[in-house]
């Protein structure tokens, strides 16, 4: 059975090449724009894993990963951002989410690869 | 028949008590009565009878269904003149007035055979002719025969006197205590009358008036209606009403009883009684510390009582503790004013050793700092500076002589010598000195000193001080207009009348105007210096020629100081009568009169010289930074000037208010500011720097000519980075500038570090989306193994975030340019729209979000990669900030293409709209805007190189922005 991914990002041209990486490696990927609709997508869904940018519309990629987090989700969390401050690095280890920049993009499949696993 | 005295022998033994009821007793026919004969008596009957009748405490029996009452001799006082019809007679009709009271409780005994215990209990008798207030402890039990209770038995005792007293004694030491702490005498009169209200069973009314001046006016009132009451009683005006005859009693000192009460029935209480007294006195409250009345008091007494010796002597205590209570609180009143007198005599002498040190410390500067120059150079001194040293040293005599003035006047040392004197011409002469400070403020000058009838006899002296005093006023606070002097006879006097168009004085200040040490707070005018000696000094040197001065003034429109002398010697002491004497009076003192004058002529000409004054003084300096000096002393403007003006750029200005004007024109690097100054002072200075988003970070130093602690204290608390004490040097002074400017430019450094981390952050976020954008697909790429359409799908987006991060960086280099001070670089042509916005929209506008309307042959003259960028910039923020759709619109408006883009976004906010254009504006930080803020900023520049501009068109729901260029051809 392939490993599911739920990637969020209001760029369509991210979702684009991250979509195409990660579908190279085997997952089945569904595409959220914004936060609510990651929140929407992951009350009827298990994803394996879930790709967060951090700036979007209504909800912030920190948000959205802490509402997953109230409402029980426990598989690997990615925030995927330009910038993050010290402060918005503490939160997202606080909700036990990693953190990549955006110029690491190659990386990201590895890294979520590596998550998913790790966690069985 | 056998009499009751005799049957009760018959069964008790001997009866032999005597005396008036035993007789009574003898001598009724007791056969006509329900009794019947006493023979027949019941035992117990005869029993109760026999044991009442060797008493000699009151007592007596109801018996039978009447309840007849048989007593003994020592009840008869409590009958009155109910006796002796009484004995025998039922207790019904002999207590008809009370029988509400005891017919309840001899029911209890009678049919409950139960005892009773009553304890000064009201009983309201008719015994003595009218309604009277009584009271009684008794005990009622019952009288037991062979077919059960027959009667009740009474040992009963009138406690009248007792409750009476007692109730009169807790009346009078109420009063005493009420008014122990009372402060004033009104307050006194209140709280007595309130104490008194407590006892209305003997004071049913009580009206107190104040005497004072023939007017006595009601102070306190209880029981009485105060409507029916005159509230201020004329006494030396017989016509006025007077019911109460208050003026016969302040007159005579004598107490008045007043039975007549016809005229005053309608004023009269009737509580707590139900009824009108039958007598009111109308008391002198004399004062005890002169003879005096100090008020008078009408007291209505009981009905119920009769007027005895004790009522009498309660009335005549309540009058002296009333006496007494007013007398103390008028002696704590006085204290209270003398200490309050005391404490702002204190209050105003602090306040003179502040003002006379602070007058000392300016013109202390002016002279030690040159001189320390000079001393320290070895450098001769200028005559300038030598003129300004001289200046200040007269000014400071003429401190040092009004203050022995002052103090010769305080001790009662002034040793006038009264001559006669042409005052025409010594007041004509004394104006004189004034003409030219007068003058040289643009004002007005009147002197009319007509040759008086006859010489006037006065110290030429003081009257010297009396006219420069009022002069030097004068001019202080006459900004336009004139000054008018005048002297002329009057009768047998002379008036001095000294008129100005000044800032004039609030009638709240008027009174204390001769007061020492008086000063009108931020009154306006030329200058905010003064000792608030001068005027009372003018006072008292008046007073001393036997005259008086008066002033009128209106604010806003000036004041006339009026001075009256006699004519003649009658006023004056012979001892200190002399021979006429032409000279006297001294040039020095009136020089410094007129020294002190012509440093407050501040004139905004007078500035604008100094200034270039200064710009002279400064040129060629090494002048990187501006200061702002403000002082309301020409000399010490000047020499701050001085001493700066070789290291900044300085500008001054005269007071607080100018200062703002000249901080609004142009923003200095620091403020150096004096604390006292007319109209607005340094402190006022401070907090309008301080609560203006544009003055708030200019660094303000104060000069402060008060103590260094308080200096610190009030200066610092107001918002002044710093101050300085005088006298300082001019090391110190220009060390502590230095020192400020310094610290402010290592603020501004720091600041400009933190702006830079802040864009820096900003570029590296527009950079990223794009860069990851081109790796991903280039990742995607490399790996192969994709779908022709993929692969083309990827390049396109490569190749589309490729053409933004160029954009970004094609901003950055021009703001490269502007910033180096060059031209941005266009080249113009005719470019066509159409296809230039179709190309920028398919590099950009993924999801196609945008609608177009762009007129076929619309042509522009314009550099069509500029445009291309400046569309790109306005196009991507409308795609970024809404989530709707863009519209880009086109079309010929006049001479000009007007190319507008408009989104359905949320718009921006007031704020936001005026600093759209900033650049590194990046908007409200709440709303998540990123990037470098530079597009907008980049793109307005870059219209405008073209000969077009770049608005913000609106921004209610939505953005809306107008690109204007040139059109190539005129409008169809």
């Amino acid at each position: 059975m392939s490993r599911t991914l739920l990637v969020a990002d209001d760029e369509a041209d991210l979702r684009l090449a991250v979509r195409m990486s990660f579908r190279r490696a085997g997952f089945a990927v569904t595409e959220a724009e914004n936060g609510l609709q990651v929140l929407d997508a992951a009350a009827t869904t298990r994803f394996d894993a879930i790709v967060l940018d951090e700036r979007m519309p209504n909800l912030s990629g920190l948000e959205t990963a802490a509402r997953l987090r109230d409402d029980g989700y426990d598989g690997p969390l990615l925030i995927f951002s330009g910038y993050l401050d010290a402060e918005a690095r503490r939160r997202a280890a606080e909700l036990d989410a990693h953190t990549l920049p955006k110029v690491d993009v190659m990386r990201i499949v590895d890294l979520v690869v590596e998550l998913v696993d790790g966690t069985g | 028949m056998t009499s009751g005295a005799e049957a009760i022998d018959g069964t008790t033994g001997q009866l032999d008590a005597g005396g008036e009821t035993d007789r009574l007793l003898r001598s009724v026919d007791w056969s006509t009565t329900p009794l019947g004969p006493a023979d027949g008596w019941p035992q117990s009957l005869r029993t109760a009878v026999g044991i009442i009748l060797r008493s000699r405490f009151p007592m007596f029996v109801f018996w039978g269904p009447e309840l007849r009452q048989l007593y003994n001799d020592a009840y008869v006082p409590v009958l009155g003149s109910k006796h002796p019809r009484s004995y025998g007679a039922p207790a019904r009709e002999i207590w008809a007035e009370i029988w509400d009271v005891l017919g309840p409780l001899v029911e209890a005994v009678m049919e409950r055979g139960e005892a009773t215990w009553s304890q000064d209990q009201l009983l309201v008798m008719d015994r003595h002719g009218f309604a009277e207030e009584t009271y009684f402890t008794f005990s009622y039990s019952p009288i037991e025969d062979a077919s059960g209770v027959g009667g009740v038995f009474c040992a009963c005792t009138e406690t009248t006197d007792q409750v009476l007293a007692a109730r009169r004694i807790r009346t009078v030491r109420d009063l005493a205590e009420r008014t122990r702490a009372a402060r004033s005498v009104c307050g006194a009169a209140e709280q007595a009358v309130a104490a008194l209200a407590s006892c209305p069973e003997d004071l049913p009314g009580v009206a107190l008036y104040l005497v004072e001046d023939q007017v006595a006016t009601r102070t306190a009132v209880t029981g009485f209606d105060p409507d029916t009451l005159a509230g201020t009683v004329r006494l030396d005006d017989p016509t006025v009403p007077d019911v109460w005859r208050l003026a016969d009693v302040v007159a005579t000192g004598r107490e008045q009883v007043r039975r007549d009460l016809d005229e005053a029935a309608g004023t009269l209480p009737t509580a707590p009684w139900g009824e009108p007294p039958r007598e009111v006195r109308v008391l002198p409250i004399p004062d005890p510390t002169s003879d005096a009345v100090a008020a008078t008091m009408v007291i209505a007494l009981s009905a119920r009582r009769l007027v005895d010796d004790e009522y009498d002597a309660f009335v005549h205590l309540v009058r002296d503790n009333v006496a007494k209570a007013i007398a103390d609180a008028r002696a704590r009143q006085r204290e209270q004013e003398r200490l309050d007198a005391l404490a702002e005599l204190n209050r105003a002498k602090s306040e003179l050793l502040s003002n006379v040190s602070h007058e000392f410390r300016t013109p202390l500067t002016l002279m030690l700092g040159p001189l320390e120059d000079a001393l320290r150079t070895e450098a001769p001194v200028p005559v300038p500076v030598a003129g300004r040293v001289h200046r200040n040293a007269v000014r400071l005599l003429k401190l040092v002589n009004s203050l022995l003035d002052y103090s010769r006047m305080e001790a009662g040392r002034l040793q006038p010598s009264f001559r006669p004197t042409d005052l025409a011409t010594l007041t004509e002469e004394l104006a004189s000195v004034f003409r030219s400070a007068v003058e040289a403020a643009g004002l007005r000058y009147e002197v009319g000193c007509a040759p008086l009838s006859g010489p006037v006899h006065v110290d030429r002296d003081l009257w010297e001080k009396v006219v420069l005093n009022l002069l030097s006023n004068a001019l202080k606070f006459t900004e336009d207009g004139g000054i008018r002097v005048e002297l002329r006879d009057d009768d047998d006097h002379v008036v001095l009348e000294v008129g100005d168009t000044g800032v004039g004085i609030a009638p709240e200040h008027l009174p204390h105007l001769f007061d020492r040490f008086y000063r009108v707070e931020n009154a306006g005018g030329r200058s905010h210096e003064g000792s608030g000696i001068g005027l009372a000094l003018v006072q008292e040197l008046v007073a001393l020629h036997g005259g008086t001065v008066e002033v009128d003034s209106r604010p806003g429109d000036g004041t006339t100081f009026r001075v009256r002398i006699p004519v003649g010697t009658r006023h004056l002491p012979a001892d200190r009568l002399a021979p006429p004497r032409d000279r006297g009076g001294s040039a020095v003192i009136r020089r410094a009169y007129v020294a002190e004058a012509t440093s407050w002529l501040t004139s905004q000409d007078v500035v604008t010289a100094e200034m270039q004054a200064i710009d002279r003084l400064a040129d060629g300096g090494a002048l990187d930074a501006e200061v702002l000096v403000v002082d309301d002393n020409a000399d010490m403007r000047r020499y701050l000037a001085e001493l700066l003006s070789p290291y900044w750029r300085v500008r001054v200005a005269a007071d607080g208010d100018h200062a703002l004007e000249a901080l609004r024109e142009r923003v200095p690097d620091l403020v150096l500011s004096d604390v006292m100054m007319p109209r607005r002072d340094g402190f006022g200075l401070v907090e309008a720097i301080r609560s203006d988003p544009e003055l708030r970070q200019v660094p303000v130093l104060m000069l402060s000519a008060r103590a260094a602690e308080e200096a610190a204290a009030d200066g610092l608390a107001a918002g002044a980075d710093d101050y300085i004490t005088k006298p300082f040097t001019a090391g110190q002074l220009v060390a502590r500038v230095r020192a400020n400017l310094e610290l402010s430019r290592m603020r501004g450094t720091v600041a400009a570090e933190r702006s830079r981390g802040e864009l820096l952050a900003g570029i590296s976020h527009d950079l990223q989306t794009p860069l990851a954008v081109v790796l991903g697909a280039l990742d995607q790429l490399r790996a192969g193994g994709l779908a022709a359409d993929d692969r083309r799908l990827l390049l396109d987006r490569a190749i589309a975030r490729g053409q933004h991060l160029r954009l970004l960086v094609q901003q950055f280099l021009d703001h490269a340019t502007v910033q180096s001070g060059e031209p941005l670089l266009v080249k113009v042509a005719e470019v066509t729209l159409a296809p230039l916005v179709h190309g920028v929209l398919s590099a950009i506008d993924q999801r196609g979000r945008t609608d177009v309307a762009v007129a076929d042959g619309l042509v522009a003259l314009a550099d069509g990669d500029r445009v291309s960028q400046i569309l790109a910039c306005l196009v991507g923020n409308g795609l970024r900030y809404s989530d709707g759709r863009v519209r880009i619109t086109a079309e010929q408006v006049d001479h000009r293409v007007r190319v507008r883009v408009d989104d359905d976004g949320d718009g921006l906010l007031p704020a936001e709209q005026a600093r759209v254009f900033e650049r590194f504006y990046r908007g409200d930080a709440a709303r998540g805007t990123t990037g470098a803020g530079l597009g907008l900023y980049v793109s307005r520049l870059l219209a405008e190189a073209q000969g077009g501009a770049l608005e913000l068109a609106g921004s209610d729901g939505g953005c809306r922005f107008d690109l204007l260029l040139p059109a190539a051809r005129p409008a169809a």
